[in-house]
């Protein structure tokens, strides 16, 4: 009974930490300022 | 004591096993995806080119063609079209401008490429637009999906409006990196004029010199297939201006060339997909076999101990295993002395 128990809080531990990581997700940044390029660049 | 530390490493061996599934399956699908704020630009060259001379209406050789691709995100759009559709998107708006080797404007084609940040599929929505004209997009570009498979795709030509297979044709080697090359054919085929041209030019010009553009391209794009990113991309480009309804005029060859990649943007294109290789392969394959891995150890290692725990009485372990030889002592193994219930080990004497 007691290793169904340590079971359960691992299992819910790795979805508590999952479901965190993947509802924060990665901030959507700002558009770039720089404007579409009409010249040739010299480098990248 | 050992039992308790038994059912901490079971909890530990679960909590890692389970990450490993989750990772791959659930957290990989939600979190790769294309940043909706990406600003890339890309130059290609066509060396010992033809173009069209807009004045004399004749061909002419020139040293250079450099087509200059810039990809911009623009994140308000994003999260306009991600209110109305739910979807988590990314809008480009993209420039291909041509210019010779002077710097002067040969073409420049702008387009709004809305698709899905996770599979890289067309998200059809107003505002979606090649050169000013409404297109409804169908297959990919510019980009596969991550993890691409060896199959052939659909593939958006933006000089048709059209999308067409662009063919998987087997797996290269580009810069040290694995990929998979894909080769698109497509036929002479009737295109609008670019509204933008050199000395003023524009499509109504065209039309009314009793012309019209056909297009005809070979493209060959050698695709890193764990982020789906062309890191070598190559075209046949060949571009005619059609005497229209007189098929026995010769055509002006507007534009002939073999585009490529310019090395240092090439250079520039595969540390950029190294290092975006390395984030993927880190949920694909780092870390869920490293979870899995040392999920199954600490559940050996959790077992053992509670395998020990069982073998071995409360108490300490001498002492047990001495209650276990029954009448023999510690000491040279001889007979203790006996007790008013029989032989007395030497544990039972120290008590």
């Amino acid at each position: 009974m007691r290793a169904l128990i340590a079971a359960a809080i691992g299992l819910a531990a790795a979805l508590a930490v999952v479901l965190t990581v993947t509802a924060i997700g990665a901030p959507p940044g700002e558009t770039s300022p720089k404007p579409l390029r009409t010249t040739v660049p010299e480098h990248p | 004591m050992r039992r308790r530390a038994s059912l901490v490493l079971l909890a530990f061996a679960v909590f890692f096993a389970a990450l490993s599934p989750l990772i791959r399956w659930y957290a990989f699908p939600r979190l790769a995806k294309v940043p909706p704020s990406q600003y890339q630009t890309m130059v290609l060259e066509a060396k010992d080119a033809t173009l069209l001379d807009y004045t004399t209406l004749k061909p002419r050789k020139v040293p250079k063609v450099s087509i200059v691709q810039t990809l911009k995100g623009n994140v308000e759009e994003a999260k306009k079209v991600k209110e109305r559709t739910g979807r988590d998107v990314v809008v480009w708006d993209t420039l291909s401008h041509v210019a010779d080797a002077r710097g002067e404007l040969v073409s420049s084609i702008p387009e709004r490429y809305i698709f899905d940040a996770h599979s890289q599929e067309p998200v059809n929505v107003p505002g979606e637009h090649v050169d000013g004209d409404k297109v409804r997009r169908t297959g990919i570009e510019y980009k596969w999906p991550f993890l691409t498979e060896k199959r052939d795709y659909e593939y958006y030509d933006f000089q048709t409006r059209t999308s067409a297979p662009i063919h998987y044709k087997g797996t290269r080697t580009v810069k040290g990196l694995k990929t998979y090359y894909f080769e698109q054919t497509i036929p002479w085929t009737k295109v609008k004029v670019p509204k933008k041209l050199p000395l003023g030019v524009t499509p109504r010009t065209v039309e009314q010199f009793g012309l019209e553009r056909w297009y005809s391209t070979k493209r060959m794009f050698w695709v890193e297939p764990t982020t789906g990113a062309p890191v070598d991309g190559q075209e046949l480009h060949k571009e005619q201006m059609r005497w229209r309804d007189k098929p026995e005029k010769k055509p002006l060859t507007a534009f002939s060339g073999h585009v490529k990649m310019r090395p240092d943007f090439q250079d520039d294109a595969v540390d950029l997909v190294t290092s975006q290789r390395r984030l993927i392969l880190l949920f694909t394959s780092y870390l869920p076999w490293g979870s899995l891995g040392l999920g199954t150890l600490l559940l050996a290692l959790s077992l053992t101990l509670e395998w020990r725990s069982r073998v071995a009485p409360p108490g300490a372990r001498g002492p047990a295993l001495l209650r276990l030889r029954g009448p023999r002592s510690a000491a040279g193994d001889r007979p203790g002395p006996a007790g008013p219930d029989g032989p007395v080990s030497v544990t039972d004497r120290h008590r």
